[in-house]
């Protein structure tokens, strides 16, 4: 069983002349160069760069959480703001934004009520047990450890079957084995959704394993520097992660991650 | 071990205040715990038929008044737009004073206990909405956006997110309303009722009855420490958890234009006159004691006489307001970092403070004028116990609302209480303290001009009641208005004291 | 003026129904029947004071009037002068002194009937320390709402005392002061804080001001011209129950107190204080006028008088103030 009815037509994410300069105390900080993004409908793109460099205000602009300066975000030719309204669009972000005071269960409840969709408890309790929660349904945010409660927001996110799928550095906060198992276990269960994913990572190799696309960053203002394709069969394994083709992906990732930052420094 | 040690405290408490009643005997200041026993067994059928019906008036004035305080915070957040309006309006109409509502109310409502219950219900909305509103703005912003990332506007952020997020708020005005909900059915019951605690609290003072006094006093300090602990109680269980981590991103602030900000006080003002006069003539209040704006003006531009008496009155007022205001935030504070240091402090501060909070000042300002005399110390003295009680909850509240996370750095590195507090605690405590500066604000205007009534006959208090007895209600309404612009000028000074401190530590409270 | 004191029953129909609304059902239901429902302010809360109407309304003078009074108490808080002027309440009681400042901040009161003829306000002190004229007051202590500062001065000014050698200590109303030694005497009423005093066991000597030139009338009658002209039969029957439960008061005044605590079991009564405070209540307002022609009567002597000692206060009224065509119908009938 999916989790939702999928999409009958996977949803394009196409980003066009999108910039952002924030204006503080200290004058405008340029944080975006006006730049071009698309991911094609149902594959997986992860951005990444040097630390602040704009992947997550990018991110947050795909979301409609924040807008551009100028340039224009069309989620399968709609705005995001139709797409949220329709409960089609789901973020995780870096940190978990699990309600303290709602048990597991109901924290990935949320996500279907937010999207003013009808309850489904059996969903739920079956979406927990495919991240590997089965018996803390009734466990409270603060009982359970950094892991868990990431897999509790991913849970929540998948809960309303969404067509685009933002992912904000969601496994950061956990440490590099639980990461892995995360790495692994969870992206079938969007990829069977055929949801279009946009994901931020500070980490190579997770960009590598679970997109298809790794555009790499520059330093602030930020635009691409590198934009790799990964030629990986899906579902990824943890085989995968020893062969000549992902280390290859990954050695190129990181010389062009070398570029971006010597370019920035370069520039400063 | 809890109890025996509760035990030990309540009856060291008890051992004190009888020495104390007995140092003072034949002086009529204080009954001790024995005398007070007696009358209470004497006169048990009547204490219980008062106690009923002040309770009664009481548990109806702070339902509704807390109701129309969650009514104003969910406006102010739906709309934020109305936030300043809402503030400004609340601040107006729990600025005034007893003298000029009374006669209003009483003349509104005719006999029964209508206007005890709205004074009751009027003496807390004000101390509910401001934790309120301070409450449902310490959001994480995370949270926010998760609701935003599913399309849902202000109205699923209130319900699934802030409404939640602002209960440890919601449970400290809850708690800092009980006291005063009882209070302001009492004080309601001077406007003219025919029984209940404070027409028996008149009578046992008129009387020189001492005993009755404070066995009066002990009731009404007793039921308010039963709805004080009630509301705490009722607190754990909408929190089964412990307090959340507030990680907050800063936000830019939004700075309006210039014309904006010099409009919107002018707007404010215009609203406030307009409500003023139209509450008036809705109720087709006589214009014999219900003073419209219209009418204060003409007073006040062609009766010189009388604007030099209200401007030496307001003056006298405002050079009390300042040391008043100050040594009743103090006190609070104080109180409330004393509590955390020494969490056994905690069991006598607090059921003295309710106690405080929960006696009519009435009866409490002859001692404390005995301890503090009738000059400037004793004006300071009554300002600050009628003040501190919500500055110590919302601050007690706010130092214990330290994430769990920071709590273990400072433990790791085996810091002691003091670091805690001055680094953690107080930080994490702004923003609670500032809702109790602001909400002190007209209380310690209100709390001035009683005790100028009370202790010193001078002032702007001591002007209102002339002015009530002679009938002169333009005098009253100009000094009601008056003491609201004092007070409106002192919340502004504490609100920019406010933005300031928030600028370096709490970014969150500056978004709109 | 009449314009802003309009005072017609639509008015008072909408206040009563606007209060209904607001306090949810806190205020009696319209009292079916033909008897006129009439709302009598007191100026305090319920005490023997007023137990000359409480004997009117348990033996049904009023009833037998055809009026169903109401008999509304006072307070701290409680003014009795707003609701006269809007016609909540039919007459309320006051004093000659608030009536003359209401009516100069532009209530149309006047002044119907006088309960006490001569003025309650008394200067109390202890046996040891006293007071007993005002020249005694120089040199001593007082404790007083500040808000009396006028009396005292006017007490001073008749016999010529020097203010400025009292010292005026602001205090509630309240006798512990006098009697734990914070002052030398005590600025109140002769039938409240010294009766107080004496079930407290002290001995308090009391100078009646009135016996010093202090005329002014208290527990006077008011209501206003609108209800003069307009509920005049319900302002005479309502006297006429006050006069009759007046003399039934001092033909018996351990009568009057005992029903007083009967009637208000709620209001913390103390028989004996009662009983005592009747009595004393008999001086001031019974006298060889009242005698002679009734309860209430004030002449143009008394009227005069009280003129007098209102320009001192600082009032300016005339005789104008009082009106006594309705007790004559009262005590004419």
């Amino acid at each position: 069983m999916g989790p939702e009815p999928s999409a009958p037509v996977p949803v394009e994410i196409r980003l066009t002349g999108v910039s952002k300069t924030f204006t503080g105390a200290r004058g405008h900080v340029p944080v975006l160069s006006p730049m071009d993004l698309t991911v094609a409908g149902g594959s997986t793109l992860a951005l990444v760069g040097p630390s602040g460099c704009g992947k997550s205000t990018l991110l947050r602009i795909a979301a409609g959480l924040e807008s551009s300066d100028t340039g224009t975000v069309a989620l399968g030719g709609d705005s995001p703001d139709i797409l949220r309204a329709r409960g089609a669009l789901a973020v995780a972000f870096q940190e978990d934004a699990l309600l303290p005071w709602r048990t597991l269960q109901g924290n990935v409840a949320l996500g279907r009520r937010l999207a003013r969709l009808p309850g489904d408890t059996g969903l739920v309790r079956d979406l927990i047990a495919r991240v590997g929660l089965a018996g803390f349904e009734g466990h409270r945010p603060g009982a359970l450890s950094g892991g868990m409660r990431q897999r509790a927001a991913i849970a929540r996110c998948l809960a309303t079957g969404p067509q685009v799928l933002l992912l904000d550095e969601p496994f950061g906060a956990v440490d590099e084995l639980t990461r892995r198992r995360l790495n692994l276990d969870l992206p079938p269960l969007w990829q069977q959704t055929n949801a279009t994913v946009l994901m931020v990572t500070h980490s190579v190799s997770e960009a590598v394993l679970l997109s298809d696309r790794v555009v790499v960053l520059s330093n602030r203002p930020a635009s691409v520097v590198a934009d790799i394709s990964v030629a990986l069969d899906r579902p990824r394994t943890a085989k995968m992660l020893s062969t000549a083709d992902f280390r290859s992906t990954i050695a190129r990732v990181e010389q062009a991650l070398a570029q971006a930052e010597t370019s920035a420094l370069a520039a400063q | 071990m809890i109890a025996l040690r509760a035990g030990l405290v309540l009856a060291g408490f008890l051992l004190v205040w009888e020495g104390a009643a007995a140092a003072l005997d034949g002086r009529f200041l204080l009954a001790g715990p024995r005398d007070i026993l007696a009358y209470g067994q004497t006169h048990a059928a009547l204490l219980g038929r008062a106690l009923a019906e002040t309770s009664r008036a009481a548990a109806l004035g702070y339902l509704w008044g807390n109701l129309a305080a969650l009514a104003l915070a969910a406006i102010a957040l739906l709309m934020p737009m109305s936030e300043r309006l809402v503030r400004t309006l609340a601040l107006v109409v729990f600025c005034l004073p007893l003298v000029a509502t009374g006669p209003i109310l009483r003349v509104l409502y005719g006999p029964g206990a209508g206007p005890q219950i709205t004074l009751s219900a009027l003496s807390v909305f004000y101390t509910t909405l401001i934790p309120l509103l301070a409450g449902l703005r310490a959001t994480p912003r995370v949270w926010l956006d998760l609701v935003a990332s599913y399309g849902r506007g202000r109205w699923s952020a209130l319900t699934n997110v802030r409404a939640m997020a602002a209960t440890p708020y919601l449970v400290a005005g809850l708690q800092i309303a009980a006291p005063a909900a009882f209070l302001g059915a009492m004080i309601g019951e001077f406007t003219g009722a025919e029984r209940g605690m404070g027409v028996l609290t008149l009578r046992a003072m008129r009387s020189i009855d001492v005993d009755a006094t404070w066995t009066l006093a002990t009731l009404a300090a007793a039921v308010s420490m039963l709805a004080y602990a009630a509301a705490g109680q009722l607190g754990r269980l909408l929190w089964p958890g412990a307090p959340p981590v507030l990680l907050v991103a800063p936000a830019a602030p939004r700075s309006a234009p210039l014309w904006q900000r010099a409009l919107q006080p002018l707007a404010m003002a215009g609203i406030t006159l307009a409500l003023w006069h139209g509450v008036m003539a809705a109720f087709d209040l006589n214009r014999f004691f219900a003073k419209r704006p219209a009418d204060v003006w003409q007073f006040l531009t062609t009766r010189e006489d009388a604007r030099d008496t209200l401007l030496s009155a307001l003056a006298e007022t405002a050079s009390t307001v300042g040391p008043g205001y100050l040594a009743g935030l103090a006190a609070g504070a104080g109180l409330a970092g004393l509590c955390v240091l020494l969490p056994r402090a905690a069991a006598v501060v607090l059921p003295v403070a309710v106690t405080l909070r929960a006696v009519p000042i009435v009866t409490t300002a002859p001692l404390i004028v005995l301890a503090a005399g009738r000059g400037a110390g004793g004006l300071v003295a009554i300002v600050a116990v009628m003040i501190f009680f919500p500055t110590l909850i919302a601050c007690l509240h706010g130092l214990q609302r330290v994430p769990a996370a920071i709590v273990g750095v400072f433990d790791s590195y085996a810091a002691g209480r003091w670091r805690m507090l001055l680094d953690a605690r107080i930080p994490s405590a702004l923003p609670a303290f500032f809702a109790s500066a602001r909400m002190a604000v007209p209380a310690a205007v209100l709390a001035v001009t009683v005790a100028e009534w009370l202790a010193t006959g001078t002032g702007t208090g001591n002007l209102m009641a002339l002015a009530a007895s002679t009938s002169d209600y333009n005098m009253l309404w100009s000094a009601v208005a008056a003491l609201t612009l004092l007070a409106v000028a002192g919340h502004a000074l504490v609100a920019w004291a406010e933005v300031a401190v928030f600028a370096r530590y709490a970014p969150e409270q500056l978004v709109r | 003026m009449t314009s802003l004191f309009s005072n017609t029953t639509s008015r008072r129909r909408f206040l009563q129904v606007g209060g209904a609304a607001l306090a949810a059902g806190t205020l009696p239901a319209w009292r079916a029947g033909a008897a006129d429902p009439v709302t009598f302010q007191l100026s305090w809360l319920h005490s023997v004071q007023f137990g000359g109407s409480y004997i009117a309304a348990e033996r049904g003078y009023w009833q037998e009037e055809g009026i169903d009074v109401s008999l509304a108490p006072g307070g701290p808080n409680a003014p009795v002068e707003p609701p006269v002027v809007t016609g909540t309440a039919l007459m309320g009681i006051s004093a000659a002194d608030y009536t003359a400042a209401a009516v100069e901040n532009g209530a149309p009161f006047k002044i119907l009937a006088v309960a006490m003829q001569r003025n309650p306000f008394a200067i109390s002190s202890l046996p040891d320390n006293p007071v007993n004229t005002p020249a005694d007051l120089e040199g001593k202590s007082i404790g007083m709402a500040t808000a009396n500062t006028p009396v005292l001065k006017a007490l001073c000014d008749m016999n010529g005392v020097d203010m400025n050698a009292i010292e005026v200590v602001p205090t509630q109303y309240d006798g512990a002061p006098l009697l734990s030694g914070q002052v030398d005497c005590l600025l109140s009423w002769s039938t409240d804080l010294p009766v107080a005093m004496v079930m407290q066991g002290a001995e308090p000597a009391v100078m009646l001001l009135a016996d010093h030139g202090y005329s002014v009338h208290s527990q006077t009658y008011i209501a206003t011209e609108d209800a003069i002209a307009n509920r005049r039969a319900d302002l005479v029957a309502l006297l006429k129950g006050e006069v009759r439960g007046w003399n039934d008061y001092l033909a018996d005044t351990d009568a009057a107190a005992e029903l007083t605590v009967a009637r208000y079991p709620d209001a913390g009564l103390d028989l004996a204080t009662q009983k005592l405070q009747a009595e004393r209540q008999v001086p001031l307002m019974f006298s060889d006028l009242t005698e002679e022609s009734g309860f209430g009567w004030f002449t143009d002597e008394t009227v005069a008088a009280n003129v007098e000692t209102l320009g001192l206060l600082g009032r300016n009224v005339t005789p104008d103030l009082w009106d006594r065509s309705i007790l004559e119908e009262v005590h004419g009938a």
